[in-house]
């Protein structure tokens, strides 16, 4: 359903008096907003289909708790992000990455991007991708959805503070103090790896 | 800015080009198992509802059966308490009764 045409009001009021149709059409347009913000914080052990569905039980759940003070879109994105952090938060953090942990191509690519002329071309990006993922595991969930959401996905400090709830000084700090773990990490790999 | 800072620029820069655009059509049948779902789970209250009821209905229990418990105790102690409070009602009328009586005398007296 085009987003001009979607009346959210009625549909709303539809979903509170229990109406099938409108909840799938609530479904429906919601789906790409959950579904990409489900992918960017997806936990290991999950399917990205089980988590979406867990976020759309939690939204309908809660659907009476919501005000209206900020448009619905804001208020399941914030839904959506929490379920993420509480299913990151209970993952395992990885205690360290060693040079063992890496895959030939994340290797390579890591060697790679230690001489200033490094160009990845489009297998090398998913290569560089996975590894970024792999050093992410060894941040806690706030840490490692702020970086997410700041390098990966160039957000700014004012939308992630929309997104999440956070203010901007406590995200600027998770910044800083993620940034200061990575590069902690990033050096004991390429120390282990001389 | 050092090597290391460098390092994670790089590859931050080249996991972006990863991310292309996935599709993100809904699956066939999604918001219907969606909906049947929501429609056939019960609306459970959540661990703090559920516990607050619970202490309700525990502490009006144990109201009720401490009142029977002490019911004796309760009903002798009411009746003394009404006892003492007639008796000290009564005391208060007499005594402002005899006062009523001495002040005609003291009066006669001036």
């Amino acid at each position: 359903m085009p987003e001009n045409q979607f009346d959210m009001a009625s549909i709303l009021l539809r979903v509170r008096a229990g109406d099938a149709d409108a909840s799938r059409d609530l479904v429906i347009f919601l789906y790409p907003l959950v579904i990409k913000i489900v992918r960017a914080h997806l936990p290991r052990s999950l399917s990205e289909e089980d988590l979406a569905q867990e976020v759309f039980m939690k939204v309908f759940a809660h659907i009476e708790q919501y005000r209206g003070t900020v448009p619905f879109e804001h208020w399941v994105s914030r839904i959506t992000l929490t379920t993420c952090i509480n299913h990151l938060r209970a993952q395992k953090r990885r205690p360290e990455l060693r040079w063992t942990d890496l895959s030939e191509a994340e290797a390579a690519i890591l060697e790679g991007a230690m001489s200033a002329e490094f160009e990845a071309d489009r297998l090398q990006a998913v290569a560089a991708r996975e590894l970024v993922n792999k050093l992410l595991d060894c941040l806690n969930s706030e840490d490692r959805l702020v970086i997410t959401l700041l390098e990966l996905e160039q957000r700014s400090v004012a939308e992630i503070s929309q997104i999440t709830g956070w203010n901007r000084p406590l995200i600027k700090v998770r910044a800083f103090r993620a940034r200061r773990k990575l590069r902690k990490y990033l050096n004991k790999l390429l120390e282990r790896k001389t | 800015m050092n090597d290391i800072e460098r390092v994670w620029i790089r590859l931050v820069s080249a996991a972006r080009k990863a991310q292309t655009p996935r599709a993100t059509e809904i699956p066939p049948g999604f918001a219907t198992r969606v909906v049947a779902r929501w429609k056939t789970t019960p609306n459970s209250p959540s661990a703090w509802e559920f516990l607050s009821v619970r202490a309700l209905v525990f502490a009006f229990l144990l109201m009720v059966v401490s009142m029977v418990a002490n019911y004796n105790m309760i009903n002798n102690n009411w009746i003394n308490n009404l006892a003492t409070n007639y008796s000290s009602v009564n005391d208060d009328w007499a005594n402002s009764s005899a006062i009523t009586d001495i002040i005609p005398e003291f009066i006669s007296t001036l």
